[in-house]
């Protein structure tokens, strides 16, 4: 597994629930039939947008740089192949400031939106970069969760 | 309306070196001495002649699934006992399996990212001709160069 995510606090976050792999079987009469395959869900997915960070100097406590999630994508995890853990910073606003990392087992964070189903993020596309002004950029970066043994 | 199945496999692989458990639905766990493996069966035919049934066991190209292709000898001497259960909804398995099934291995084939295990069942029907007879010289004489036979 790669290195975390860079320690930034996305702009705007969405979070979409992963589900159970199953098949479904139409018969002709309508009667639907499923079929489960396993016992976690999995394809959660996260979607980040950081608006208005600097290129290479951070503006803002927290934002970090386009250069720190370009270089994450490309040396750390070597595009979308290698998963990595999300820090605590992604998740700004969800969590209380007040608890430690490990206290956070007991937390609802952490079984939820951070590593439900002991998921690892990966990268569902490569991050997009749009230029707003110079040395400024909006990021939006795409991330599936998914299981791995 | 609805209707939902949970199944279960369970497989039980015997190399030349040792016994390899693995089951595909409780994932990242250990169920009953299974560890969980990502693998799927596909491929069990019968018929009426009650010839071989033949199954492929797909596994993704992984350490262990080479490991088990390498200690069964190109998966030729390798035996499975494939185990189906049902699962609840609450995670449990039924007390006993729907089928349990004996094979023995066939051999197998890759792909850049997948790896298929084949089996054939043990015991093949007994057919019209049993037992299979061969051309030798000894009840035909000299045996032709080619295939083409007179059968006079």
């Amino acid at each position: 597994m790669a290195a975390n995510f860079p320690d930034m606090k996305p702009t705007t976050r969405s979070f979409t629930m992963g589900d159970y792999p199953s098949k479904t079987y139409t018969s002709l009469s309508g009667v639907i039939f499923k079929r489960a395959f396993g016992n976690k869900a999995t394809n959660y997915r996260l979607d980040l947008t950081f608006k208005n960070i600097g290129d290479t100097v951070q503006v803002r406590t927290y934002s970090g740089t386009v250069k720190d999630i370009v270089d994450h994508f490309r040396t750390v995890t070597n595009g979308t192949f290698e998963s990595f853990k999300l820090p605590l910073a992604v998740f700004a606003g969800l969590y209380s400031d007040a608890l430690t990392d490990s206290e956070r087992k007991d937390d609802n964070l952490n079984p939820t939106i951070r590593e439900p189903d002991s998921i690892s993020w990966r990268y569902a596309e490569p991050p997009r970069v749009q230029s707003v002004q110079s040395g400024i950029s909006t990021v939006t970066v795409k991330l599936v969760g998914e299981l791995s043994v | 309306m609805t209707n939902e199945i949970r199944l279960a496999h369970f497989i039980q692989i015997t190399t030349t070196k040792n016994t390899y458990n693995y089951q595909n639905y409780f994932v990242q766990q250990n169920k009953n001495g299974y560890d969980f493996a990502p693998f799927q069966v596909q491929g069990t035919v019968a018929n009426l002649n009650g010839d071989n049934s033949q199954i492929t066991l797909l596994f993704p190209t992984t350490d262990y699934a080479l490991s088990l292709v390498e200690l069964g000898d190109g998966n030729r001497k390798s035996q499975l006992m494939l185990s189906t259960y049902t699962v609840t909804s609450a995670g449990n398995l039924s007390s006993d399996p729907i089928s349990t099934e004996l094979y023995i291995g066939l051999g197998a084939s890759f792909s850049e990212d997948t790896i298929e295990l084949r089996f054939n069942t043990a015991v093949d029907s007994v057919a019209a001709n049993f037992p299979a007879r061969r051309f030798n010289e000894d009840n035909v004489g000299y045996l032709p160069l080619d295939s083409a036979l007179s059968l006079r």
